[in-house]
């Protein structure tokens, strides 16, 4: 269970910050915040 | 030799990048510096007959500068020549379509061909080059029926649209002239690509063959992107003033607002649609084969063909939002009409058939993993993949305002249903559009390591990567949806279906290295069976060819259709006795009536290649035999 355990909760991590660059990226690209704000 | 081939390879390449480029530049060179004059002049007043008077030999002056382009004409329905018992309209529809369809086929097989030949050539495979060349014979008869219907619709706008044919050919003059004449570079590329296959056989010969395929690409998709124009031209119309006078400017003309937005979404698309054709060819050559080796053979040109189906209708979804993106920021009246208006309902129908064609496609993979004796340690986990597919395709047709009556209306308390009405606007669709082409990609995944055994140190550790990478990227995609799609402003909702393509990408992208590297020197479990598969199986395949024509049919008509009465939108009304919006059931019941017509040609033009194959021994019948 732990040699799936960590490299999943590692993996999941490190793409999770990925992802949430990216949509930062995007959003700032489009002159908008990550967060709604009006 | 290697350097030599690569060189000419390159030079070829160099020169269609080039003769693509120069083409507006010899645009330009035959405008007629009009603009001062078109801008001054007044506009002609209008005529019945629209037809410019011939500039004389000297210089012409401003009144006839702006005589060569005269204003868009005002027609009455009485212009319009009839021949009794023919709907001009229904012609005219039908024969353009038949014409794209073929015109799709034709120019998509030979991008795929020019692949696969290359893959031959580097793996030294020949199963490759044979199948590449079975292709290549198919499009040969469409290539011919794609000529008669372009003829055809040629005649059917000079015959039925005379004023509107004229008006644009003034336009695109030079366009028109040099698509007729690429036909000919289209034609003898074609004809020396295919029958000199065998004879360009072995070493540098290869490499010039490979460079004649690579010519009919460029040349197919400079014809494609011409005709693209005069299309988007009527659409979003450009260089013309209000009144409809040309200002010269043919390269303006051309490079109108939706053109790029439609070369894209037509290449993308017409690949998809062109392996989902040859797809339905070898699945029929599949049913009709009798000995094992045949199956064999067809089974894997159909698996081959249902792969690059997959591999281009994975990014077709965006290619058409993008192009949906682009007819709201031209028109907003035309956007909202496409699918905020009456043809909203056929975006549903096109939602219930592209879901079709996602549900077909991995139901033919999973058929296809029976080919492998591994695939049982996979089986167990389809059932997960097909309920999220089910779902996603339930929510990616879930309609947003309903067709009631005024008792309905009053019954339900609006025109939308009370829970699931939020699940018809994009932010939803979008959401379910990205997990059918993750969960389609992770079908494909699970084909590929069916027969495979990993023999790194890191396969557990490999997995579990990539499972956290599609368990992150599909919340990401689930949270973009729903939290800018429901609990913020229209521009953020939007915006966010750009990263939700992204994680997509970058979902597909960074799996497919993972598992390149994690398979690498892999076990086979066992050599595929090819020919191993469920004659229901070919059906799927014919089921992807099937909806696949539908579903253009029924988006040419409502690209074409969003422009109304008009001709030309905002410059020409469409004053015809059927310039009006038919109902959406009248409407479907044509692009049926195409798209039977249309497979009834596809299997006359199968047809031809089974008996073209044929050559019995007849005894006794010529002289030779009884002397």
């Amino acid at each position: 269970m732990n040699s799936h355990l960590k490299p999943f909760i590692a993996a999941f991590v490190v793409f999770a910050l990925v992802f949430l660059a990216l949509d930062f990226t995007i959003m700032k690209l489009h002159g908008l915040t990550l967060a709604y704000s009006h | 030799m290697l350097t030599r081939n690569i060189r000419i390879i390159c030079g070829a390449f160099v020169l269609a990048v080039s003769a693509a480029l120069m083409s507006p530049m010899i645009v330009h060179s035959a405008d007629t510096p009009a603009q001062a004059a078109a801008a001054t002049a007044p506009a002609a007043p209008a005529t019945k007959d629209a037809k410019a008077p011939p500039s004389d030999a000297k210089a012409p002056s401003a009144e006839t500068k702006t005589a060569l382009f005269p204003p868009a004409p005002k027609l009455k329905a009485e212009d319009y020549p009839t021949i009794a018992g023919v709907n001009a309209r229904v012609a005219v529809w039908l024969i353009a379509q038949l014409h794209l369809w073929f015109g799709a086929f034709v120019v998509a097989v030979p991008m795929f061909v020019f692949m696969i030949e290359a893959i031959g050539m580097a793996t030294r495979d020949k199963r490759y080059d044979n199948m590449a060349y079975e292709f290549i014979k198919v499009t040969i008869t469409a290539y011919s029926l794609t000529a008669i219907l372009g003829g055809l619709l040629c005649f059917s706008l000079v015959l039925f649209y005379p004023h509107l044919f004229n008006y644009l050919s003034l336009i695109f003059k030079e366009s028109m002239f040099a698509y007729a004449l690429l036909f000919f570079a289209e034609s003898a590329v074609l004809y020396i690509y295919y029958y000199g296959w065998h004879w360009l056989q072995g070493g540098n010969k290869k490499w010039v063959h490979l460079t004649l395929g690579l010519l009919l690409n460029a040349v197919g998709l400079q014809l494609m992107f011409l005709a693209n124009a005069w299309t988007t031209f009527m659409m979003s119309p450009a260089a013309v003033d209000a009144s409809g006078v040309f200002n010269g400017d043919t390269w303006a003309a051309i490079h109108n607002y939706l053109w790029n937005p439609i070369n894209i979404h037509r290449v993308v698309a017409n690949v998809a649609y062109g392996g989902s054709i040859v797809g339905a060819y070898a699945a029929f050559k599949f049913l009709s084969a009798r000995k094992q080796e045949e199956r064999a053979h067809y089974d894997w040109m159909g698996y081959n063909a249902n792969f690059i189906a997959i591999a281009a209708l994975l990014p077709l979804p965006f290619a058409g939002y993008y192009l949906t993106a682009e007819i709201y920021a031209y028109s907003q009246q035309m956007g909202i009409t496409l699918m905020g208006g009456v043809f909203a309902w056929l975006f549903i129908i096109q939602a219930v058939l592209i879901g079709a064609l996602f549900l077909s496609a991995n139901y033919y993979l999973w058929c296809g993993m029976g080919r492998s004796e591994g695939a049982h340690r996979y089986n167990p986990r389809i059932k997960y993949i097909a309920i999220v597919l089910v779902g996603a395709f339930l929510v990616w047709f879930t309609p947003h305002t309903l067709v009631l009556t005024n008792s309905e209306l009053k019954g339900l308390g609006g025109p939308y249903h009370k829970y699931l009405g939020a699940l018809g606007i994009m932010p939803a669709k979008n959401t379910a559009v990205n997990f059918l082409i993750v969960f389609t990609f992770l079908s494909f995944l699970f084909y590929r390591r069916a027969n495979k055994i990993a023999t790194v140190s890191w396969a557990a550790a490999g997995n579990a990567a990539q499972i956290a990478l599609f368990t992150a990227g599909l919340i990401n995609i689930t949270i973009l949806g729903v939290y800018y799609g429901y609990f913020t402003n229209t521009v953020y909702k939007v915006a966010a279906s750009v990263p939700q393509v992204l994680t997509t990408l970058v979902i597909i992208i960074i799996s497919t290295v993972i598992d390149a590297f994690m398979y690498r020197g892999a076990k086979e479990v066992a050599p595929l069976r090819w020919g191993r598969m469920p004659d229901r199986s070919q059906y799927a395949l014919f089921l992807l060819a099937v909806s696949f024509t539908w579903l253009m049919g029924l988006m040419g008509y409502v690209r074409s259709g969003i422009r109304q009465h008009w001709h030309v939108s905002n410059i020409f009304r469409d004053s015809s006795p059927d310039a009006f919006t038919p109902g959406l059931g009248y409407a479907a019941s044509v692009v049926s009536v195409g798209t039977i017509l249309f497979m009834a040609m596809v299997i006359f033009v199968f047809w031809l290649s089974t008996i073209s194959g044929r050559h019995p021994t007849v005894k006794g019948y010529w002289k030779e035999q009884a002397a």
